[in-house]
């Protein structure tokens, strides 16, 4: 147990696209603003938009990488594409919400589509397991 | 911690299974980060990453029986 506590300890902060750490070490220069909350706002946007944008990334290379190794068919993948490209769709919009300085909806968008690709990752993993 | 433990851990402790995959993209953003790359320039790359790898995989589907 005590070794189990350390390890989150150690784990969580570690983990780039969950943690609360800032994913760019430099913020973008439009973001800067007088109003310290709308600068924190344009931040906190920024951040989100990017690590949903890693991890639709790496969920288009995991389906790739088994689709490759035969552990998912065709069908399969593509199904699984296509609720990529609902995400692609979303964090373009979220992208656009940022230029615009809406920012809100940019974290909206942000934080709708990651939910949206952990529910995809655990359908992925049980069909790969279930036809293992 | 070795690497690979300590990736193991993180998958079952947040429950993601694309961690393997995430390292590299991740691992690209700390380089850059490193040699001082401007917040335009991480947003930037984080938009290309997405989209290259749906281009790959698209292409990967359409080249497929």
């Amino acid at each position: 147990m005590k070794y189990l506590i350390l390890a989150i300890i150690l784990v969580f902060p570690g983990c780039a696209l969950f943690s609360k750490d800032k994913l760019a070490a430099k913020p973008l220069v439009s973001c800067a603003n007088v109003n310290k909350t709308i600068e924190a706002s344009c931040n906190a946007a920024v951040d989100a938009i990017e690590k949903a944008n890693i991890l639709a990334a790496s969920i288009n290379t995991a389906i790739d990488d088994k689709f490759n190794a035969k552990l998912l068919t065709k069908s399969q993948a593509q199904v699984y594409r296509d609720r990529t490209k609902q995400a692609d769709k979303a964090l373009d919009e979220g992208t656009k919400a940022l230029k615009d300085a809406n920012f809100s909806v940019a974290l909206n968008q942000a934080n709708v589509t990651k939910a949206l690709l952990q529910a995809l990752d655990k359908e992925i993993a049980a069909q790969v397991a279930k036809g293992q | 911690m070795d690497p690979i433990t300590l990736q193991i851990l993180q998958s079952v402790l947040l429950g993601l299974n694309v961690l393997e995959a995430a390292q590299p993209y991740l691992d690209k953003i700390i380089a850059m980060n490193a040699a001082g790359a401007s917040g335009e320039d991480i947003l930037a790359a984080t938009e290309a990453m997405r989209k290259q790898s749906g281009d790959k995989l698209d292409a990967d589907l359409a080249a497929a029986p």
